[in-house]
């Protein structure tokens, strides 16, 4: 038997203190429309390589995308709800190149200030180091987005340089932006570690979170 | 992204829930497969690799997820509506490319000789002609197959022909691959336009 069917640890779900985090599925579409609906103004220069707020069969498709990339381990992408359900916005990991997984999150626009995309980036800042063994995490947001990067410095990323227009953000061409990153090191001396985070994997059984990178 | 259309994920008909599988059809897959190895062993390549392991078992059937939401591949699980027993696979697969897409299926075991191959792949007819985009569909038997070959018979495929050796069979030399073929506007005549179906997007939403 191949390689290719060995099962990988992935979280398919996280919980915080305050968020359930889950792979997006299709189910999750009327509830994505309504926000993106709601929130278009704020979401607009920002989110996730969104245009002019979706159709309702353009987020379906989105959903099928977001699902169908989850399982074959091209982009992790997770819904984040308070605990009673409310869709607060979306959080990801993406493979770069040699190993480093970027960082990203979007909030709706109730949940501004509360914490909570800070609570959301650090539990997968924890899956990246943690589960996914990667050596390096980043985060790029563009030059004028300061509350993104206040984001980025809570959790521990420090801030390594400006990348020049139409390199960082494809969908925002005309926008420089900001290349935060991490290294597993320092990771496992910063702040991070006191989060607390539950992880469960596809079947949603508990994934074990606390190895240290000396034991991986 | 992808062009906007609704796909059927899920396809009724009178006997058969026919669905895009989830990480936890798992056991049910494993047991559908182990309750008849020997009979599918001869004729899918795939029952060679048997049986996998629960954890390989979830690592293909997220990556039968994954490719249907990609539209990489159409793999379908056929369950009954009545105990959600899982019967058999089947799918609607890219193998002969841009000439259309090629309909697979297989059935356990003790739901042989019930119609139900029929049923299934009629759906998969259903899901490809009708609710979907194909302009034709294949059928792809091996020599020595007749239950496989009297189901595209009895739905109304057109026979092609024989590819010589072209069908690679478990432990013995290939045989000849017996192709046929049905167009989307042979399906209203055809004997699977009889088949009532009914087909379900990713929201379970009915399509028309």
């Amino acid at each position: 038997m191949s390689n290719a069917l060995q099962l990988p640890e992935r979280a398919y779900g996280l919980r915080t203190a305050r968020l359930e985090l889950t792979a997006w599925d299709t189910s999750d579409a009327p509830d994505f429309h309504f926000v993106h609906e709601r929130d278009k103004d704020h979401l607009l220069p920002s989110r996730d390589k969104l245009a002019p707020a979706p159709s309702m069969d353009e987020v379906l498709e989105r959903m099928r995308v977001y699902r169908g990339q989850f399982d074959l381990d091209v982009r992790w992408r997770w819904c984040v709800r308070s605990l009673d359900g409310e869709l607060m916005g979306g959080a990801s990991l993406r493979p770069h190149e040699y190993g480093a997984l970027e960082l990203g999150w979007w909030l709706a626009a109730p949940a501004l200030g509360s914490g909570l995309a800070t609570e959301a980036a650090a539990a997968l800042l924890h899956v990246a180091f943690r589960l996914h063994r990667a050596p390096r995490v980043e985060a790029r947001m563009d030059t004028d987005h300061d509350r993104s990067a206040g984001v980025a410095e809570r959790i521990g990323l420090v801030r390594e340089g400006t990348l020049a227009s139409g390199l960082a953000i494809p969908v925002i061409p005309t926008s420089d932006a900001w290349v935060y990153g991490l290294a597993l090191e320092a990771y496992e001396s910063g702040p991070h570690r006191a989060v607390e985070v539950h992880a469960r994997d596809v079947h949603g059984q508990p994934l074990s979170l606390d190895r240290r990178s000396d034991e991986l | 992204m992808h062009a906007v259309s609704r796909r059927p994920y899920e396809l009724r008909t009178e006997r058969l829930s026919v669905r895009c599988y989830a990480p936890g059809d798992a056991p049910a897959l494993s047991e559908a497969v182990a309750a008849g190895h020997e009979h599918l062993l001869p004729w899918l390549p795939w029952a060679a690799d048997e049986p996998l392991s629960p954890g390989q078992r979830t690592q293909l059937l997220r990556q039968f997820r994954g490719k249907f939401d990609l539209d990489r591949d159409h793999i379908y699980g056929a369950f009954e509506r009545s105990g959600e027993r899982l019967v058999g696979g089947t799918g609607l697969h890219p193998r002969i490319e841009e000439s259309g897409r090629e309909i697979g299926y297989w059935l356990r075991l003790d739901a042989v000789g019930q119609g139900l191959a029929s049923e299934m792949v009629a759906a998969m007819v259903h899901a490809g002609l009708r609710f979907g985009e194909q302009a034709r569909l294949e059928v792809r038997c091996a020599d020595g197959n007749a239950r496989s070959r009297g189901v595209a018979e009895r739905l109304g495929f057109r026979y092609v022909g024989a590819l010589r050796a072209a069908a690679p069979l478990h432990g013995a030399a290939p045989v000849d691959m017996h192709v046929y073929d049905m167009l989307r506007e042979e399906l209203p005549a055809s004997a699977a336009a009889r088949y009532e179906v009914r087909g379900f997007d990713a929201l379970g939403l009915e399509l028309v």
